[in-house]
C-alpha cells in the first residue's frame, strides 16, 4: 500500500505542471522562490532553472573552452586560468556595488573551503572597478580564495556572451554575479546569468555542477 | 506516505485545477508577458491594493518630492542607483514615459538609494530627463519602506531589495503595479509597464 501511495504521488507531482495554468506551469518553488525565509529549497531538482549560458546566447557559452587571462589577485600574484587546468575550477564575477553579489559571497567563501581538499579551486574576478574600489572591497570581504582585479573589465568582457541582455548597455556588466564551473581540460561545464526572479544565493546549482565536474573526470 | 497525504495531495491538485478554471482569462500577473518580476502575496507587504508608503525627498532640481502631494495624477515609481547596470540602461526610457504620458496626467518619479549626493549629482546631471521628478534616498529608508520583507530574503540591507523596482500608483495613492526586477527577461524600455499604464490610464477615463 505503501508503495502504491509513493507511486501515486509521483504520479501527482508529474501531473501538476501538465494541469498548470496555461501552460506557466507553477513549480513548487517558483512562487515563493525570493519569499522562501526559512526553508529555501536545497535539491537542485526543486528549484526552478536558471539562465544557463547555452549556443544561442553565443560565445563563450557551456562546452566552449573557456577564455584565458592573465590578471593580479588581491595579494599581488599573478593568475593564469589556463595554468589551472587540471583543477577544475569555479569562476565567479563579482563587484563591491552590486547586492547580489554580496548576498552569494559567504557561500561561495564556504563552498571553496568545503571543496579545497577536493582539488577545486575557486576564482573571482571584479568587474572594472578603480583601484580603490578594489582595495576596499578586498580589505572588507577577506575572501579566502583569490580576487582578481579586471580593471578595465576586458576579461568580464571577452566572458560576456554576445547575445546576453541586449538590453544592458554596458556590456561588460552583463556577466556581474555570474557563475562558471570549468572542467579540468578548461571546458565551461556550466555558466549561469543573474536570474533576479530566481536568485539562487547559496549557488546550489553551482554545488551541483560541481560534483558532475568532480564526477566526470 | 499515509493515506491521509495522499487524500491531501488530492485536495490540494484538485484545489488548484479550481482555481486555474476560475482564473484562466485573467492569469496572476507574474504569469503575463514581461511582468515576471511581479511581488508575490508571499513576500509580504506592501502589495498592488495597498496605499504606497508615503516619503518626502530633498528633490534635485531643489524643493522637494512628496509622494501625497502628486494625489491626483497617476504615479510611476522607479527605484535606481548610477551603479546599476540595469538601471543605467532604463534610465533614459524613465525621460520618454513622462513624455508620452504626460497627458494621461502621468507623473514619473525617479529615487536614488543609498548613494553619495556627488555621485548621484554628477550622474543625474547627465542622466535624468527634465520630465522626471527625481530625489535621492541617502539612507535608503523610503526604500526600505517598500521592500516586501520576503522579497530577496539574502539581502541584509532591505533598501537593495527594491533597486530597480517599478510601480504604477493610481491617483487615490494605491499602488497598482509593483515590478521587482527580473534580469532574465530584462527590458530597458519598460514595454510591458507602458502597457499595463495605457490600459489603467484608459480604464479611468
Amino acid at each position: 500500500m505503501a508503495k502504491i501511495n509513493r507511486h501515486f504521488s509521483r504520479l501527482l507531482v508529474t501531473a501538476l505542471p501538465l494541469l498548470g495554468c496555461a501552460g506557466q506551469s507553477p513549480r513548487p518553488s517558483d512562487p515563493v522562490a525570493q519569499a522562501a525565509p526559512a526553508s529555501a529549497p536545497s535539491d537542485p531538482a526543486t528549484l526552478p532553472p536558471s539562465v544557463l549560458v547555452t549556443g544561442e546566447l553565443g560565445s563563450p557559452h557551456i562546452g566552449e573552452l573557456a577564455p584565458d587571462f592573465d590578471l593580479v589577485d588581491q595579494a599581488g600574484a599573478r593568475v593564469r586560468l589556463s595554468e589551472l587546468r587540471g583543477s577544475v575550477v569555479v569562476l565567479a564575477f563579482v563587484t563591491s556595488f552590486c547586492p547580489f553579489s554580496a548576498a552569494a559571497q559567504p557561500h561561495l567563501a564556504e563552498l571553496a573551503q568545503r571543496y579545497a581538499a577536493q582539488g577545486v579551486r575557486v576564482v573571482a574576478v571584479d568587474v572594472a572597478e578603480s583601484d580603490q574600489a578594489f582595495d576596499e572591497y578586498v580589505a572588507r570581504m577577506k575572501l579566502p580564495f583569490p580576487v582578481l582585479h579586471d580593471p578595465d573589465g576586458a576579461v568580464s568582457l571577452r566572458f560576456t556572451p554576445t547575445h546576453a541582455n541586449p538590453g544592458v548597455k554596458d556590456r561588460k556588466q552583463v556577466v556581474v554575479t555570474s557563475n562558471l564551473v570549468i572542467d579540468r581540460e578548461g571546458r565551461i561545464q556550466f555558466f549561469t546569468l543573474l536570474d533576479t526572479a530566481h536568485f539562487d544565493a547559496k549557488l546550489v546549482h553551482v554545488e551541483h555542477a560541481l560534483e558532475q565536474a568532480l564526477q566526470g573526470a | 506516505m499515509s493515506l491521509a497525504k495522499t487524500a491531501q495531495s488530492c485536495a490540494a491538485l484538485l484545489a488548484l485545477c479550481t482555481s486555474c478554471a476560475g482564473t484562466a482569462a485573467q492569469l496572476p500577473v507574474w504569469q503575463r508577458p514581461g511582468l515576471g518580476g511581479a511581488v508575490r502575496p508571499e513576500m509580504g507587504a506592501p502589495q498592488p491594493g495597498a496605499i504606497a508608503p508615503d516619503f518626502s525627498l530633498p528633490a534635485d532640481r531643489g524643493g522637494s518630492v512628496r509622494l501625497s502631494a502628486l494625489r491626483g495624477d497617476w504615479v510611476v515609481l522607479h527605484f535606481t542607483a548610477s551603479w546599476c547596470p540595469y538601471c543605467d540602461s532604463e534610465i533614459e526610457h524613465l525621460g520618454q514615459i513622462a513624455d508620452g504620458f504626460a497627458a494621461r496626467h502621468v507623473r514619473v518619479v525617479l529615487l536614488d538609494v543609498e548613494e553619495s549626493e556627488a555621485v548621484w549629482a554628477s550622474y543625474a546631471h547627465s542622466h535624468v530627463a527634465q520630465g522626471v521628478l527625481s530625489g535621492r534616498d541617502a539612507a535608503g529608508k523610503v526604500a526600505a519602506r517598500f521592500a516586501p520583507p520576503h522579497a530577496q530574503p539574502a539581502f541584509d540591507d532591505r533598501a537593495q531589495a527594491v533597486l530597480d523596482a517599478t510601480l504604477i500608483i493610481d491617483p487615490r495613492g494605491k499602488i497598482r503595479l509593483f515590478l521587482l526586477p527580473d534580469t532574465a527577461h530584462f527590458d530597458p524600455t519598460f514595454k510591458a509597464v507602458r502597457a499595463e499604464l495605457g490600459r489603467l490610464t484608459a480604464e479611468s477615463g
